[in-house]
């Protein structure tokens, strides 16, 4: 009750009033909303905006494989069949993420992306990790299919494999660094298919997947892996410096 | 407060050098840069944006240095490149909508800004039509709605008229003051009317430095009694023309000619001194060393 009387003792200068309320609301207009979107959210973000090309060839590439290493279980074939298609399979999966990082440097696009809060370099990670999950998948799935049917172990059929799928990306990147434009796309998916043919090379002769050759794969492996970080530090000082985000 | 330096800015590609020890500070209001191909204007943008990276020097925004500021520092920028990049399989939502998720936009406003980016730009019947379908004009304009989708604070636009047509330039460069009110706008253009109508400051470039800069009048000053009007036979006013740098050359109904003369010194006699304008300016701030005869 006695609060009451307080309250209605209180003279409110109504102009004060209304000009206390503009300011607090110009206030709050001038104030930024600041939004840092999740990861979540940027993955879900970016994933609705792959080409569905990409998306979905690398996507039928991991089926076709299953298909055929599930085929091959079926007739009983033997290591070099198993060997021959995953390691085609393997040169050939990175053309997809390739393409669709080649997209945005063969229309212009790098140039704004790189302008923006989520930049080109990071709109790159995630693309990256997105094809390259859908990648590991698919090297699991013929690593497992092979050591579980052929005399080939876990370790030995993941070298062969690996090196491979490491040298067509380097390659790709090479590509991808020394070209630009829509024609870029054309050679990219032609420098996959001399990767996928190089591949097949070691089928000329069995003894290559032989215990006593499989020092000069641990050999090519580790040549593999420092050409490709050679490539991928190339290609980020490149990014750094910006010449190579801009169209002209 | 919102300022941004340059403090020394270079940019060398291999031996050639784009943009000199650039020293400017840009504060609130519109900033118009003016220059030949070649003068450093888009390299000196790339600079600003982020794109590129100086040789040496720094740029800073409020203090820090915007490398270091990253995503902070993009946050508050809007970009028009030159070539505007754009997926040509896009809808004009879509690259827009893609654009404000990049740019961070807040989704829950996200929608609501780009209907308003539309409206603004003239193209909100567009907003279902594939990008590669649209002409030169809308993609520019679509451009113009994607530097403004986060309402930024630095909007740094790059021949932004290019491509217009007349009625779109003179909407555009009336949108351009209107925004300019409150943040920072830089916009280069080869259109020297553009400039002269919306820029509260002019920087002319040349060889990659700014050989001059001030607001309109101040400008006008550097060449004060240098622009030259004088009437003439066509036979004479050709070889005038091929001696001076001429800014204005029209024909009159009594078959003369009314050139108008950029020099140092008195062309010809009987040539009078008369106001200059920006074109003068721009002419004088480009030239190539001394501004008499051309020999």
């Amino acid at each position: 009750m006695k609060e009451k009387i307080i309250l209605e003792e209180i003279q409110i200068d109504r102009q004060r009033k209304q000009q206390i309320l503009r300011n607090i609301g110009k206030a709050v207009e001038e104030k930024r909303y600041v939004y840092c979107p999740s990861l979540w959210e940027i993955f879900r973000g970016q994933l609705k905006y792959i080409s569905r090309f990409c998306l979905g060839g690398q996507l039928l590439c991991l089926f076709l494989t299953v298909v055929l290493l599930g085929y091959f279980q079926w007739v009983e074939e033997g290591m070099l069949t198993y060997l021959g298609t995953a390691s085609v399979a393997a040169s050939g999966m990175g053309i997809f993420l390739m393409i669709e990082l080649s997209r945005s440097s063969a229309i212009g696009m790098m140039e704004l992306e790189q302008s923006c809060y989520l930049n080109f370099k990071q709109v790159w990670c995630v693309k990256m990790i997105l094809f390259g999950f859908l990648d590991i998948l698919l090297l699991t799935v013929m690593v497992a299919v092979i050591a579980g049917n052929t005399s080939c172990g876990m370790f030995r059929a993941l070298v062969y494999l690996l090196v491979p799928f490491l040298l067509s990306n380097a390659v790709q990147l090479l590509v991808f660094t020394m070209l630009r434009g829509r024609k870029g796309e054309y050679l990219q998916a032609g420098a996959a298919a001399v990767c996928g043919a190089a591949s097949l090379i070691p089928l000329s002769s069995p003894r290559w997947y032989t215990l006593t050759y499989f020092g000069l794969w641990i050999v090519a492996l580790a040549a593999a892996i420092l050409w490709l970080i050679r490539e991928i530090s190339l290609i980020y000082r490149r990014l750094e410096e910006g010449e190579i985000l801009c169209w002209n | 407060m919102l300022e941004l330096k340059l403090d020394r800015v270079s940019r060398h590609y291999k031996q050639k050098i784009a943009v000199d020890r650039l020293e400017f500070t840009f504060g609130k209001g519109i900033y118009g840069l003016l220059g030949a191909n070649g003068a450093g204007k888009t390299t000196l943008l790339r600079m600003m944006v982020g794109v590129l990276k100086p040789t040496s020097g720094e740029i800073l925004c409020d203090g820090q240095e915007i490398g270091k500021m990253a995503g902070e520092y993009r946050r508050k920028l809007g970009y028009l490149p030159q070539d505007l990049g754009y997926y040509p399989n896009f809808t004009v939502w879509r690259y827009l909508e893609y654009l404000a998720e990049l740019k961070a936009v807040p989704p829950e406003l996200a929608v609501e800004r780009i209907e308003k980016l539309l409206q603004f730009t003239g193209l909100a019947k567009s907003g279902k039509e594939k990008i590669k379908t649209l002409s030169g004009g809308m993609i520019r304009r679509m451009g113009i709605a994607q530097s403004l989708l986060n309402d930024p604070e630095i909007l740094i636009l790059d021949e932004p008229t290019s491509g217009l047509d007349p009625r779109e330039r003179i909407r555009f460069r009336n949108m351009i003051s209107a925004l300019g009110r409150d943040r920072m706008v830089l916009l280069s253009s080869h259109i020297v009317s553009d400039i002269e109508y919306i820029a509260d400051e002019i920087l002319i470039m040349k060889g990659g430095k700014i050989t001059e800069s001030g607001n309109l009048q101040k400008i006008l000053k550097t060449v004060e009694g240098n622009v030259w009007e004088c009437v003439k036979e066509p036979e004479q006013a050709e070889l005038l023309n091929q001696q001076f740098t001429v800014s204005n050359l029209k024909n009159t109904e009594d078959g003369k000619v009314v050139l108008r003369i950029v020099s140092d010194t008195q062309p010809v006699e009987g040539a009078v001194r008369i106001p200059p304008n920006l074109e003068d300016v721009y002419l004088y701030g480009t030239r190539e060393k001394s501004f008499g005869p051309r020999v």
